[in-house]
């Protein structure tokens, strides 16, 4: 017992070294924490920025660029769609709901105390929707769709790429998440180059023939730049002539002049509300966006400048 | 490794003295030789068309399909006449049978077989059914030609069970190794000081990924400080204090249950209680991982403090400490390395968990650049599913393997450290 | 005297609060999982388990995800149950004892790497190998997840599966040995019929982690809320319960959040019901040792 206790001993100050080592370690980690927390609270300025996954890349570099420059004001940027940033800048959830369509009545109808009109439209950019498809259909003789033909494929009526010139192969069709400003915008443009209303289209029973739905636009983009067969539409500035390219919408290729123009037929602004008139902190980041720097920006996205 | 020498040793030996042994000329060893490397060069023939795509041909297809039958029909043959086996051929020759039927009808298969007119959405094609058949047929090749090499004993079901077993264990470490070496080998090159030490730019493309490593490290840092002296505790009590008992076996299957509880499940809860009350922050970060490592910890505690053997606790008790000295001092410390052990790996898991903190803790920029309690803050597990996200849209694939090489490199490293430190200062009783 | 005594009391009451504490917070995330998923149950009843979730209609029926976790979990147990039990079997009765000391700590490698890791690779190599393989249109589907769970599991299913079998006693196997059985005769019906309380614990675990896997079913999968026709194509996509939470939990609203709350609570108490099986399991294995 006599030496097992002298080892055991030995053992016991070993590990109550490591022990001291490391709770001092953690000790400071966390008083490290708490102590910048308690000070870096009375300091930092956060605005929250929510909505359309088009305007994100804006929102996301523009504010990166506004952190460097600002060294207090933190800014947190995400996605979710233009429906969720526009509820939640009006329900007070965030400071600056990004939309790549115009709000509506409809929008704020469960939110209390909010009307459309108090809800301020900042408008950042232009934006036409490119309708993409995979570089191997481009290059098979698909460059240029009608609306209608747009129309039936996504209702399933024309399903394969032979249909309208190209090789012979199903129509990989992806869409957006029903939160999407892109998607409500795309399906208006569908509806009234058709007539026929999405509701009524699915009352008589029909089902939009898509075979994949994405949260954002970037995965519509990965979606399509990894499928031979696909097919999409995002904001302008995803699209990469390489991986991702544009085809003519009724003779028109999407750009820079083609949408600011009107030439284009699917084309928008991209906004970023505010409930009320903006002030102090986000009015000037709101600035930013819309300054030469911003709009510099806006276009290294790949987007229209205002 | 004996054991698998032996198994080859002997028909190289056998087959060498017989070859040697002009008297006793033994054609059935050869015959068996090569029979077991026409099939195990089938079965890796098999693995690796499937895995590399290809097709081997037709006619190549029937050669060894012919092959493989001869020899067999051979064996059967030989074992009929020379051994004397009559029942157990059965199975040997129905095997012949099909692997004749095969070297004909094989290579007859269509290029395509589209199961879409069956509904289904894909095809079968030619390479990966030949694949398949040549990995099956193969391995019942080397079972059938061990089978004369040993009389058809139940030694020669052993070394084919044996076969199978290895096949198995190839198989499993086949996608670690896959996902080891393409890491390393993708994500080596993007590490750099600079990815290092700068933060996220561009949608990740540029830049590097300093704040989601001070990011992770807090986290780790947070629930070390929560759920070691809470996790510790826990185990000392049903250890220690309340052996057996009605309370006890409910602590026990809580503690079970608690850990069978999906990560998704805990981001869930965190999102319903801690976001409204602290917002996405560290702080419901550190929170909802303590919720997922606590009870690893107290598991490996409990087996920890368990092994300490009653001896010593009685010897401690004869000496008249009490139960918090006997504890402290006398069943703790031995404990210790297990305990510390199993609290490393239990933080190990937290760094690499995703789902608890994906919309309760991270953003993806914008985290302050001191860490902060009550403010957001970026991880290394979110940071790569951005990534994933980002791919194909944005041009971050360098960067995404990197991100991977560094979330890997720090969870096995504290793996590793748990495992030296459990090797290095373990007490022997 | 008395201070002491009173000091260990006070010890003895602070630990069985640490105790107690997980509990605590059992019952509190049931609690609240429970009841941010009333309002949904309370909406739709038992039909909450149709197939039916469309965000534009606004109904949020779970049934397809359900679907997509069983078949994923029962693709994963047909890879992992048969590699697993013969990794377990190689490991503790074959492998000599350096080729085991190198494997055991391999396959708890395994067993460490991140899920996001696996989902990663998942994504990127798995899917891609499918698609020029089985001449698909898009790699991510029930096949693709069920392969990938059925990797992650395997590490769970060999480690605990090893463990039962080593605990089988010597002299059992020495018997078998004694009266001429072959070392494979021993394995296939002594020791593993002697372990199988351990293996079957072993499994249910490692169904466990299979239903409960979040980050690399989701990235594989495809995150398509429908049950596919005929239901047996592995090859289309589909959702689980844990993909769709992961999904979409960000931007729920209202009865959304509610249904994925309720996907939630399912996932609990089946991975519950599956600890409390496993340990009644264990508890046999102790029994039947302790008496013999």
């Amino acid at each position: 017992m006599g030496g097992f206790g002298e080892s055991l001993m030995v053992e016991v100050k070993n590990k109550k070294i490591g022990k001291t080592m490391l709770a001092i370690l953690i000790a400071i980690t966390f008083g490290a924490s708490i102590f910048s927390g308690c000070v870096e609270e009375e300091g930092t300025i956060t605005i929250s920025i929510k909505g359309s996954s088009t305007v994100l890349p804006i929102a996301e570099i523009c504010a990166e660029e506004y952190m460097k420059l600002n060294d207090n004001i933190l800014i947190t940027v995400a996605g979710g769609g233009s429906s969720v940033g526009i509820k939640s800048v009006a329900n007070g959830e965030v400071d600056i709901g990004d939309a790549s369509r115009a709000a509506k009545a409809s929008d704020v109808e469960n939110i209390k105390g909010v009307e459309l009109s108090n809800l301020v439209d900042n408008v950042i950019a232009y934006d036409g929707i490119a309708v993409v498809v995979s570089p191997y259909i481009k290059n098979n003789n698909v460059t240029d769709l009608t609306m209608e033909q747009i129309y039936m494929i996504y209702t399933g009526e024309i399903s394969y790429w032979s249909e309208v010139g190209g090789p012979d192969l199903e129509i990989y069709i992806n869409d957006r998440a029903s939160t999407s400003g892109t998607r409500a915008t795309f399906v208006e443009l569908i509806e009234n180059s058709s007539g026929y209303t999405l509701e009524d289209f699915e009352e008589d029973g029909g089902t939009l023939a898509v075979d994949d739905v994405h949260q954002e636009n970037s995965q519509v983009v990965s979606a399509v730049s990894l499928n031979q067969n696909a097919i999409g539409y995002a904001g302008l500035g995803y699209v990469n002539e390489e991986t991702c390219p544009a085809i003519k919408v009724d003779g028109v290729l999407p750009s820079t002049t083609t949408v600011k123009e009107g030439d284009y037929p699917i084309s928008r602004s991209l906004h970023m509300y505010t409930l009320g008139q903006p002030t102090g902190t986000v009015k000037d980041f709101i600035d930013y966006v819309k300054s030469d720097e911003g709009q510099d920006i806006v276009e290294e996205e790949g987007f229209i400048r205002l | 490794m004996k054991l698998n020498l032996e198994l080859i040793k002997k028909p190289f030996q056998s087959f060498f003295e017989s070859l040697f042994d002009k008297d006793n000329y033994n054609i059935k060893n050869l015959i068996v030789f090569i029979s077991l490397i026409i099939s195990l060069f089938m079965v890796v023939l098999g693995f690796f068309s499937a895995f590399y795509n290809f097709y081997i041909g037709d006619l190549n297809l029937r050669i060894i399909f012919i092959i493989l039958g001869i020899l067999m029909f051979f064996q059967i043959i030989y074992s009929y006449l020379k051994l004397n086996i009559r029942k157990k051929l059965f199975t040997m020759i129905i095997f012949t049978i099909i692997v004749i039927f095969l070297a004909y009808f094989l290579p007859a298969f269509p290029p395509k077989y589209d199961l879409r007119q069956f509904e289904m959405s894909a095809s079968i094609l030619k390479f990966l059914i030949s694949s398949i058949f040549l990995v099956i047929i193969g391995i019942f090749g080397v079972s059938f030609s061990i089978k004369p090499l040993y009389n058809f004993s139940s030694k020669s079901k052993q070394y084919s069970a044996y076969f199978v077993l290895i096949i198995s264990i190839i198989l499993i470490l086949v996608p670690l190794m896959l996902i080891i070496g393409n890491i390393l080998f993708n994500g080596a090159g993007g590490i750099t000081p600079d990815f290092l030490t700068q933060d996220v730019s561009r949608h990740g493309q540029e830049g590097g990924i300093s704040k989601p490593i001070i990011g992770t490290l807090c986290l780790i840092g947070g629930v070390a400080i929560i759920s070691l002296p809470l996790g510790i505790g826990a185990a000392v009590f049903l250890t220690e204090y309340a052996k057996g008992g009605i309370v006890v076996r409910i602590i026990r299957i809580t503690v079970d249950i608690l850990q069978g509880v999906p990560s998704i499940v805990h981001g869930l809860f965190a999102l319903a209680f801690f976001v409204p009350l602290f917002g996405i922050s560290l702080l419901s970060g550190i929170l909802v991982l303590s919720f997922l490592t606590l009870p690893i910890i107290i598991r490996a505690s409990e087996e920890a403090i368990l092994a300490v053997p009653n001896s010593i606790r009685e010897g401690s008790y004869a000496l008249g400490a009490t139960k918090w000295q006997t504890i402290r001092r006398v069943v703790i410390p031995p404990a210790f390395p297990g305990i510390i052990t199993g609290g490393i790996l239990g933080l190990g898991r937290a760094a690499g968990e995703t789902a608890p903190i994906m919309f309760v803790a991270v953003v993806f920029i914008g985290a302050p650049d001191i860490p902060s309690l009550f403010l957001p803050i970026q991880a290394l597990p979110y940071h790569l599913l951005a990534l994933i996200y980002y791919i194909g849209a944005y041009e971050v694939e360098q960067n995404a393997w990197a991100t991977a090489f560094i979330l890997l490199g720090i969870v096995l490293s504290i793996n590793a450290i748990s495992i030296i430190i459990r090797e290095k200062f373990r007490v022997e009783f | 005297m008395l201070r002491r005594q009173i000091k260990e009391r006070a010890i003895r009451y602070i630990f069985f609060i640490l105790a107690a504490v997980s509990i605590f917070i059992v019952f509190f995330i049931l609690f609240f999982l429970i009841s941010e998923s009333l309002p949904a149950f309370q909406e739709y009843g038992f039909s909450i388990f149709d197939s039916d979730w469309n965000v534009t209609r606004d109904v949020y029926k779970i049934g397809a995800a359900l679907f997509g976790t069983a078949i994923v979990t029962i693709g994963a147990m047909i890879i992992a149950i048969p590699l697993g039990l013969a990794g377990a079997i190689f490991l503790s009765e074959i492998a000599p004892y350096h080729v085991r000391t190198v494997l055991k700590p391999i396959i708890e490698l395994l067993a460490g790497i991140p899920s996001i890791v696996y989902g990663f690779l998942g994504a990127t190599l798995l899917v891609q190998y499918l698609v020029p393989t089985f001449d698909l249109l898009k790699g991510k589907s029930y096949l693709a997840g069920a392969l990938i769970l059925g990797i992650m599991a395997l590490p769970i299913i060999i480690s605990i599966s090893d463990d039962a079998l080593k605990a089988v006693p010597r002299d059992l196997k020495e018997a078998s040995l004694a009266v001429g059985a072959t070392k494979w005769e021993t394995i296939k019906k002594v020791t593993f019929p002697t372990a199988i309380s351990g293996i079957s614990a072993a499994v249910i675990m490692g169904m466990g982690r299979a239903i409960g896997e979040t980050m690399a079913v989701s990235l594989v999968v495809g995150n398509v809320m429908h049950i596919p026709v005929p239901p047996f194509d592995i090859f289309e996509s589909g959702s689980t319960l844990t993909s769709i939470i992961a999904l979409e939990m960000g931007e729920a609203t209202g009865l959304q959040t509610y249904s994925l709350f309720a996907c939630g609570v399912i996932l609990f108490i089946i991975v519950g019901t599956m600890s409390i099986v496993s340990n009644i399991l264990k508890e046999r294995i102790e029994k039947k040792f302790k008496g013999g």
